[in-house]
């Protein structure tokens, strides 16, 4: 039977390797249409983070970390809004990816750490 | 080599590239998952009052490390088969391309992505599409050209053989017909069959020309005008003029403009009016031959389909000489105009 340990290492490894794996995808590939799918991923992910942070953060009361989790939701849908806004220009697309993958980044450690 | 060429980046160094990243990443991603993890697991032990002893802590380290391996290595296969993968997927575009070149499809272009050697052979792919489509319009169009020339060449044989059939008819049926008469009569025949010989020679040499030079091409054309007139006088009121021509020298095909005036007095027997005028006018202007014809259109006349052929045939035969056809017509009237340039 797993305890809470066993869960709290998988659910950790498995975002890890989730988060730069969708990061690395959303970088490396070339094909457009893959790459907004794993833009969409990440920012999901991203926002799965920030609430992870966040809960983190209400249930200890640590008012910087709900800081952050709150900033980096707002920027993942930010970046989202940004993506759908730009239609097919690439310059918005290029911007709402980073800011995305800085969001996740950000959330990650905001959470973990 | 071009500046491309140089450029171009080899296929096994992408794929290495893509090993090298993968690698790293992976690397990344394993030293982040165990250190992250074991504190992770020291945090937990803390806030939970849990001891572990040198052995447990050996035990557990152990765990983080295969755990991470693990994930690393999936991570690492996940990543290189979607990179490699996206080159794969070229490669099956590229093999579309060939498939469609194949069926025939030669409009068919394959993306350019990239600069390997792949996409050399998506440029090799168009450049054969491209050539193969270059082709076939140049065949269809010499194809089209050539059809052409056999409709208004043996639109032209019509008008002598028409002529042979007149002259034999007569001959036939009439029983008066004086020695003298047959033979201008025969004279006429022969003269017409040697044209059709003429012209069944250019169609089974595929429009070829036979140019003979003229020091005074102006006799040339006072003959064929005369020939007009003669033809025509016992029908039409005719005005024709060739004084108009300054003494000039110049190569002809004698057959090409034989059949231009084929083919104008052809159209005048078929539709002009034999109350009004046929007028024909032969004339030089700024290093160019105008041969102008005109009269009244006769009630229920052109359009018909071989009067259009033998327009065309005149023009194929200006073009011959860098030259152009003008036709100016109503439901009364004709005029036309067939400038000659290049002789």
């Amino acid at each position: 039977m797993l305890n809470s340990l066993d869960l709290l290492i998988i659910v950790f490894m498995t975002l890890a390797a989730g988060t730069l794996l969708s990061l690395s995808l959303m970088f490396l590939l070339r094909n457009q249409t893959a790459k907004r799918v794993f833009f969409y991923v990440t920012s999901a992910i991203g926002l799965y983070v920030s609430a992870i942070g966040l809960r983190i953060g209400i249930g200890g009361w640590f008012p910087m970390q709900i800081a952050v989790g709150g900033l980096t939701a707002l920027t993942c849908i930010g970046a989202i809004a940004l993506d759908l806004i730009g239609k097919n220009k690439a310059t918005h697309a290029r911007i709402a990816r980073l800011l995305s993958a800085a969001a996740l980044v950000i959330a990650l450690i905001n959470a973990i750490l | 080599m071009t500046e491309n060429e140089k450029k171009r980046r080899k296929l096994l160094f992408e794929i290495l590239l893509f090993v090298g990243i993968c690698f790293a990443l992976s690397l990344v991603l394993y030293v982040f998952l165990v250190t992250v993890g074991s504190l992770l697991i020291q945090e937990y032990c803390l806030t939970n009052d849990i001891y572990l002893d040198e052995f447990e802590w050996y035990h557990v380290d152990n765990i983080i490390r295969s755990a991470g391996f693990a994930v690393s290595a999936l991570f690492f296969m996940i990543l290189f088969f979607a990179l490699f993968g996206e080159r794969l997927a070229y490669v099956r575009k590229i093999t579309a391309g060939v498939d469609a070149i194949r069926g025939g499809n030669y409009g068919n272009q394959v993306e350019l992505r990239g600069n390997n050697e792949l996409t050399e052979l998506a440029e090799a792919i168009n450049y054969l599409s491209e050539s193969e489509q270059r082709i076939k319009e140049k065949e269809k169009r010499l194809n089209a050209e050539k059809e052409e020339l056999i409709r208004t060449l043996s639109h032209d044989i019509r008008t002598p053989l028409t002529s042979i059939m007149s002259y034999t008819e007569l001959l036939c049926k009439q029983e008066t017909v004086t020695e003298a008469e047959q033979r201008a009569y025969l004279a006429l025949v022969a003269k017409k069959t040697a044209q059709i010989k003429e012209l069944t020679d250019i169609l089974l040499d595929g429009g070829r020309r036979e140019l003979e030079f003229f020091a005074d091409a102006r006799l040339l054309f006072a003959q064929l005008a005369d020939e007009f007139e003669s033809e025509l006088e016992d029908t039409f009121d005719l005005a024709v003029s060739s004084s108009e021509v300054p003494a000039f020298a110049g190569s002809f095909d004698v057959g090409e403009l034989r059949r231009i005036f084929d083919n104008l007095m052809t159209n005048i027997r078929k539709y002009a009016d034999p109350a009004e005028k046929v007028t024909l006018s032969v004339s030089g202007a700024q290093e160019s031959l105008v041969i102008r014809q005109s009269n009244a259109v006769r009630k229920g006349g052109p359009p018909a389909e071989s009067y259009r052929m033998g327009l065309n045939s005149i023009r194929r035969i200006a073009q011959n000489y860098g030259g152009e056809v003008v036709v100016t017509e109503t439901a009364a009237w004709f005029e036309i105009t067939v400038t000659l340039s290049d002789f």
